[in-house]
């Protein structure tokens, strides 16, 4: 494939739920190897576009093309084949709540991968090291964790395939900025050690101004305005100027 | 106040029983899809029938001890005062209507209120948590994952769990009928000659159906479960509902069935 084709693109997308229309017209590329940022109020869409990307929902019309495969088009077998290569970060962790952290971890390398558990728990270990985490909490059962700790199992749950994209929804929000900050040390590390393409949903700007290579906001079901940091720091647009100083006055109503 | 709400109201409800049933039927065709797909995972179907055993054992039996007591006592008293001193068929009665009716039924009714309701309200839980959407990531399909195991598990636990019962409430039947009617010997003679393998059989056959009604209605109101932890609530009263009335109208079937065939 060529390296400077998109990995991940959106062409065209409309999605409504019941009347209520979602996204509409969205374009949106995401090159391979870059960390993009998807910035937006609640409820503008931003979780909808990251399902798009994995297959959850398809588009009312336009295309989603992963890794040059029209994801509606795929079936399930090619989905999940496409999955083996994804990992998804779900903004509250989604842990299954009857397995323990270890069969958390270990739920693809045991079940896809066929992995001995012995193998498995050294991988586990390891990736509890990189998301900051003990390794002695493999036995708990997430309701056993505090929030941060489930985001941080969550995590580690998507790079323990050592995927090749990860889509992150919200992975800094409900965390201390401590925490929230290794985990965008994480995100970078990701991308440099490992060559990851990252989508991440966030609407912390610290974090979207320190792990983006490219910012999108997203506003009324559109992408209002793309680019680097600096750029996005720094836009004229009023939306987005209100948004990324967090302020009341501005275009946007306080609903 | 509108005098017709209350008819708007049933009708709406007919129509959303009706389309819950068409939607359970879909699901029960795709669950059928799955179940002999590889891999199968013995240990997720032996973990949900243990889970189901365990924790409705003690319920069905009591259950059925007291129907096989209070049969006992009502046949007891109809046959002795109503119609005469005929008392020494109270061991019939009470086997065959337990056995063919009572023991599959208040069984089936007894673990879709406990088990079944459970499971609506894990699955819906997991629907509302995006733990289903996880699994979707981790590619392992749902229906395999969650509603096979639990859809096997019912149809071969709800069968012999209403054996049990069927043992218990003959005996509970034996217990009062020799306390106030006729003698052990008289109740069993009674059973012995009245009953035939046919009869357990029918009633096993129902248990079978009860329990795949049980697990396709939880396993579809969880899936359906939307509202966070309100749609919980709902999906967990829903499936208890509709599996009662599903139970109840599909026995009117089963025995029309089974008394046809001459079991
Ligand atoms: N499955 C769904 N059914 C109905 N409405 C939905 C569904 N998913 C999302 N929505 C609605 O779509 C809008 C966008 O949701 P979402 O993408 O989660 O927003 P964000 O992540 O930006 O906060 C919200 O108003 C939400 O209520
Ligand atoms: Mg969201």
């Amino acid at each position: 494939m060529d390296p400077n084709s998109p990995i991940i693109r959106l062409q065209g997308v409309n999605k409504s739920f019941g009347t209520f229309k979602v996204l509409q017209n969205v374009d949106l590329e995401i090159r391979s190897g870059e960390t993009l940022v998807i910035i937006g109020r609640s409820g503008v869409g931003k979780s909808t576009i990251l399902r798009h990307m994995a297959g959850l929902v398809a588009p009312d019309s336009g295309e989603v093309w992963v890794e040059g495969q029209d994801v509606a088009r795929l079936s399930e077998g090619g989905l999940n084949e496409l999955r083996k290569k994804m990992g998804v970060v779900f903004q509250y962790a989604a842990l299954f709540d009857s397995l323990t952290v270890f069969e958390n971890i270990a739920f693809r390398l045991l079940r896809d991968f066929q992995m001995s558990r012995s193998k498995a728990l050294e991988v586990v270990k390891q990736k509890l090291e990189l998301v900051g985490l003990k390794d002695d909490l493999v036995d708990l059962k997430p309701a056993q964790l505090s929030g941060g700790m489930r985001k941080r199992v969550g995590l580690a749950r998507a790079i323990a395939a050592d995927p090749e994209i990860i889509l992150y929804d919200e992975p800094t929000s409900g965390l201390d900025p401590v925490t929230s900050d290794a985990i965008n040390d994480l995100i970078l590390d990701m991308q440099k050690k490992l060559k990851v393409t990252s989508v991440v949903v966030t609407h912390d700007m610290h974090s979207a101004y320190k792990v983006a290579n490219r910012i999108a906001m997203i506003y009324d079901g559109k992408i209002i305005g793309i680019g680097t940091p600096g750029e996005i720091q720094d836009s004229r647009d009023p939306y987005i100027h209100q948004f990324v100083t967090g302020s009341v006055n501005g275009p946007m109503p306080v609903r | 106040m509108n005098p017709f709400a209350f008819v708007e109201d049933v009708g709406r409800f007919v129509l959303y029983f009706i389309e819950e049933t068409g939607q359970m039927v879909f699901l029960a065709l795709h669950i059928n899809q799955w179940v002999f797909r590889k891999p199968v995972d013995g240990r997720l179907i032996f973990q949900q029938m243990t889970k189901i055993g365990v924790e409705s054992l003690p319920v069905a039996v009591t259950t059925a001890f007291f129907t096989g007591m209070v049969l006992a006592l009502q046949s007891g008293y109809t046959l002795e005062t109503k119609i005469k001193g005929v008392s020494q068929f109270i061991g019939a009665v009470v086997s065959l209507s337990v056995v063919r009716e009572l023991g599959p039924v208040l069984t089936a009714m007894v673990i879709a209120g406990r088990m079944g309701s459970a499971v609506a309200a894990e699955i819906g839980t997991m629907q509302v948590t995006e733990q289903i959407d996880a699994l979707y990531t981790l590619a392992a399909n749902p229906v395999k994952y969650l509603a096979v195991p639990r859809f096997l598990a019912f149809t071969f636990m709800l069968p012999l769990l209403t054996l049990f019962a069927d043992i218990v409430g003959w005996t509970g039947g034996l217990f009062v009928s020799t306390l106030k009617f006729t003698s052990a010997v008289t109740y069993i003679d009674s059973t012995r000659t009245s009953m035939a393998t046919g009869d357990i059989v029918g009633g096993l056959l129902k248990a079978l159906v009860f329990g795949a009604i049980i697990a396709v209605v939880a396993c579809r109101q969880g899936f359906a479960t939307t509202n966070g932890a309100e749609g919980v609530g709902r999906a967990t009263t829903n499936s208890v509902v509709f599996s009662f009335m599903l139970i109840l109208i599909s026995d009117y079937f089963l025995t029309a069935i089974l008394t046809a065939l001459n079991i």
